[in-house]
């Protein structure tokens, strides 16, 4: 079966999470993205254990990321500014935003500065996110393993979600988590 | 997976205000604009402020904790470390903090009070 791809307007992140605006991580993404082409990008995002939580979820999805020559012209202007590794932190919070409002809707997103580090938040704290970009193929599902070991040592009482995802090959996971110990799907404090 | 949680509607416009504000002073601080960095999180610091009392109000106390540590860490990142010292401390006298969270916080005062 062939799986419709989507195109979706990178810009478009401040309509999808309103009011959220965050130009320099879109910056990101696109200087990243623009290594594969001038102005579109595709992702394949393997969606892992969505279908064991009962969850209508193809295990493989597919979309295009779309930019404009205004924002081209931007990342221009900007990019030297970068060193590598923040465009790739950065980046990756960009395609998560674009995943999380179009693919599995799981707005609002929420960000929270906790010490010198950012914590993301879901569907008002209901539920937790960890991010992570890379740009070595290889170091992909180790960096998914460690987010999703950090991931599971603050979820206590809620389900979480890992997104990483590589620029090199434009691939990401997207897992789907539940608390240590919560079997059911639903820890007891929630019931 | 959990239904999304009704927050009052000026508590959400502030979140969303507030999420994109700590993304861009991060990337501002990454990229050494650091006047630009510290004006978005004070501004951050001040809107979270104003999330943990709507929150409070509406019954949320530790989603408000949360925000109220949040704030802390913008204040912190700001450079202002007497406002973000006296709002760690204020979370930590909070029944709502999350216990997993305690630790943490317990270290940033710690770290703030050789500052």
């Amino acid at each position: 079966m062939t799986q419709d791809i989507h195109s979706y307007a990178i810009e478009d992140i401040s309509q999808w999470h309103p009011n959220v605006e965050c130009e320099h991580v879109i910056s990101c993404a696109v200087a990243l993205m623009m290594e594969h082409g001038e102005n579109a990008c595709c992702f394949t995002v393997e969606c892992r254990d969505w279908k064991n939580e009962g969850l209508d979820i193809p295990d493989v999805v597919k979309f295009k990321v779309i930019w404009s020559q205004e924002t081209v012209e931007r990342v221009r202007r900007t990019l030297t500014m970068f060193h590598r590794h923040h465009l790739i932190e950065h980046g990756a919070i960009a395609i998560a935003c674009i995943a999380i409002a179009k693919i599995f809707d799981l707005r609002p997103l929420e960000v929270m500065q906790i010490g010198n580090g950012a914590d993301y938040w879901l569907k008002n704290k209901q539920e937790m996110l960890e991010v992570s970009g890379t740009e070595r193929a290889d170091e992909l599902e180790r960096r998914h393993r460690e987010k999703t070991e950090q991931l599971l040592e603050s979820l206590t009482r809620r389900y979480g979600y890992v997104f990483v995802c590589c620029f090199t090959n434009c691939r990401a996971i997207f897992s789907i988590h539940r608390p240590r110990g919560d079997r059911n799907g639903r820890n007891k404090e929630l019931s | 997976m959990e239904e999304t949680k009704n927050y009052p509607e000026e508590a959400q416009r502030l979140i969303a205000r507030k999420s994109g504000l700590i993304l861009d002073a991060r990337v501002l601080q990454d990229i050494g604009k650091f006047d630009e960095s510290r004006t978005r999180f004070l501004k951050a610091a001040e809107i979270e402020e104003q999330i943990t009392a709507l929150l409070d109000e509406a019954n949320e106390q530790e989603d408000a904790t949360l925000n109220l540590v949040s704030a802390a860490s913008c204040y912190k990142m700001a450079g202002n470390y007497t406002k973000a010292l006296a709002l760690f401390q204020e979370a930590m006298t909070r029944d709502a903090m999350p216990k997993e969270m305690r630790k943490k916080i317990e270290i940033l005062i710690r770290q703030l009070g050789t500052l």
